[in-house]
């Protein structure tokens, strides 16, 4: 099998590697442009690796003697910026960026803590254990259990600013209290792929059946006679069984928290396991963990799927995803807007919403861009949400020697304007 | 005679099993009008034993009595007293399953809980096998012992904490097997167990001797048996 599928990977060719924007900031999302080639043609599993200890791997398909451009998400957690895909270097320019003129806007009604400049949400994921959270992009960066500073994260948004005093810092907040910020979730244990059933579900119906059950058991001792003990053995016998053979085990418990942030919704899923296990998780959009470990994330178009990954009692793992607010209001993208950006000396333009993304390639002076939809119709949300502002004004600009591009996130009232420079001259 | 005896039985085990699933479902959907710290998923078989231990100690004294009508011996009434507490455990198993599997409870947990649980179910059943031998209408003073420590105990302990600048939930806990559910980690749970269990067989053996010792009176004055 692994031979077949090295034997499959050889085929594929990639041709050309190229980052979304050339920078890119540490455990967040940027995504790559790849263009892969394939003679023999087949299905195929394109690897890029960083400088983090993850996989990344996206299935594809490609017809024989065709080329396919894919767009494959990848984190970095340090400062070199190492990009590998499918086994070819990439040499291009790539460089480290601190974002830390986005603004965050939490939810109006739970003041936000201030630790070092930064803005830090606090839940409780289990009796007696807080952690802090900040929303950041394009969502959680960062995760801190303030009393196990061994977990402090790798990962942090503003570029390891993240230090042992603010560590003790944050020890002195721990009283103010949990902020019921989270609507928390039972979630499914999930073992196998598609797995879309909960416990909770399973209980459900587990308890209603059984009480039927029970129900049925006790007419039938009164119709019987007095035979109301084995009747009940044979009952409850027949539910312990299929509890055990049927019921998922509880090995690990998968909590989904959702952090409502102003246009859009972070999810926050925490994952516990009562004893170390490898295990595979899915998880639904593009999810990241909060923390560099060896696995593999295997990312599709509408779900990302966690393999390999070892989880160690007592040492709960974080992953974070994206979700749109169905009521933000959606700005949309249109033309005259395109027209504006030509006036104001922007040339290449590329849209990311939930259709799909677009191109709308050159914009001429005074003119109307051609969209070209589809050209890269498989991701959308989730890599534009990396560059979400939250100044309602502008969502993210991206401008690099050759090209410029325009990401924006639905959900945000769309005044383009040009970013000041500073924006991007923050790199290392 | 018997076929009404049965139907009480069987209601007994259904409302058991109503109460346990009703909690199950509620504190799984959250169906609270206000939001509960303790109520969550990793408490919910924690949440079942509170509920079973409820049933016990108020519920189930409503039903007793009827239970014994057809128990003219001592030996006779422990015995369907005993089978009363093993089917409505047996019956609780697979919901306790599923609790502790939803609430990753460990295997100490669940069989000191249930031990509990038959304990405290023991001492209950014993106290009316003894009322019914030696002729007392227990109900009252039942309900009234009852009232007296679980909520004067919470009570007591509240006072004694905000006045006398003390914590006297150790002592105070061994009195509610409500409070000692709570802590299925700790040791006191298996001193209170012992001490029901110990209680129960105490109240059964009493029961035992009273009526021996009114048969033998009732031999001596060749009295009718009651």
């Amino acid at each position: 099998m692994i031979a077949l599928a090295a034997a499959l990977l050889a085929q594929l060719e990639v041709e050309e590697i190229r980052p979304l924007t050339p920078y890119y900031k540490k455990g967040v999302w940027l995504p790559i442009i790849v263009t892969v080639r394939s003679s023999a043609g087949g299905e195929f599993e394109l690897e890029a690796r960083t400088d983090a200890r993850i996989r990344f791997v996206r299935r594809l398909s490609v017809p024989s003697n065709h080329r396919a451009t894919v767009v494959l998400p990848v984190l970095f957690v340090t400062g070199s910026g190492t990009l590998t895909v499918g086994g070819r270097r990439y040499t291009g320019p790539l460089k480290q960026v601190h974002l830390p003129d986005l603004v965050v806007v939490g939810p109006a009604d739970e003041p936000p803590v201030e630790i070092g400049g930064r803005t830090w949400y606090q839940s409780k994921i289990a009796p007696g254990e807080e952690i802090y959270l900040e929303p950041y992009g394009e969502g959680i960066d960062a995760a801190l259990f303030p009393g196990r500073p061994e977990r402090a994260p790798v990962w942090t948004a503003g570029g390891g600013r993240f230090v042992q005093p603010q560590v003790a810092r944050t020890r002195e907040i721990v009283n103010r209290g949990s902020f019921p910020m989270f609507d928390r979730t039972l979630y499914p244990l999930v073992r196998g792929l598609p797995a879309p059933k909960t416990k909770t579900t399973a209980a459900y119906k587990f308890v209603a059946l059984y009480f039927l059950a029970c129900a049925l058991a006790g007419a039938a001792a009164l119709k019987l006679g007095r035979r109301l003990v084995p009747i009940s053995i044979g009952v409850v016998g027949a539910f312990t069984a299929g509890f055990f053979l049927l019921f998922p085990r509880a090995l690990v418990a998968q909590y989904e928290h959702t952090l409502h942030l102003e246009g859009a919704a972070a999810r926050i899923y925490v994952v516990d396991s009562p004893r170390d296990e490898s295990v595979t998780l899915e998880f639904p959009g593009l999810t990241k963990p909060l923390w560099d470990a060896d696995m593999t994330l295997e990312i599709a178009t509408d779900r990302t799927v966690v393999r390999n990954v070892t989880l160690r009692r007592g040492a709960p793992m974080i992953f974070v995803g994206w979700t749109e607010s169905a009521e933000a209001p959606r700005a949309e993208f249109a033309g005259d807007k395109i027209r504006n950006l030509s006036d104001r000396g922007w040339r290449d333009v590329m849209l990311l919403r939930p259709a799909g993304m677009a191109y709308f390639g050159s914009v001429p002076a005074g003119g109307e861009a051609a969209a070209r939809q589809g050209e890269f119709p498989d991701f959308a949300v989730d890599i534009a949400a990396r560059f979400a502002g939250r100044d309602r004004k502008v969502f993210g600009t991206f401008e690099g020697p050759e090209r410029l591009s325009v990401m924006r996130r639905p959900g945000y009232t769309l005044e383009i304007h040009r970013r000041p420079d500073h924006f991007l001259t923050r790199a290392d | 005679m018997a076929r009404l005896g049965m139907q009480k039985a069987v209601l007994v085990y259904l409302v058991w099993l109503g109460i346990l699933s009703a909690v199950i479902l509620a504190v799984l959907s959250r169906a609270f009008p206000i939001e509960l710290e303790f109520i969550g998923d990793e408490t919910l078989y924690l949440c079942l034993v509170e509920a079973e231990l409820v049933f016990i100690y108020f519920v189930w004294p409503l039903f007793i009595p009827a239970t014994l009508v057809e128990s003219n011996r001592v030996r006779d009434s422990v015995a369907t007293v005993l089978l009363q507490v093993f089917i409505l455990v047996l019956f609780s198993i697979p919901l306790a399953l599923l609790c502790q599997n939803i609430s990753n409870a460990g295997g100490g947990t669940f069989v000191k809980a249930n031990a509990l649980v038959v304990a405290s179910a023991a001492l209950v059943g014993s106290l009316y096998v003894l009322a019914r031998t030696v002729r007392l209408n227990l109900q009252p003073y039942y309900y009234f012992f009852l009232f007296l420590t679980q909520a004067g105990a919470p009570y007591v302990y509240f006072l004694v904490r905000s006045y006398a600048d003390a914590d006297p939930r150790a002592g105070l806990m061994i009195l509610s097997p409500f409070w000692m559910a709570l802590n299925p980690e700790s040791a006191a749970i298996v001193a209170q167990i012992g001490l029901a269990a110990a209680m129960a067989t105490g109240l059964a053996v009493a029961a035992m001797v009273v009526e021996r010792r009114s048969a033998s009176w009732q031999n001596r004055y060749n009295l009718p048996p009651s």
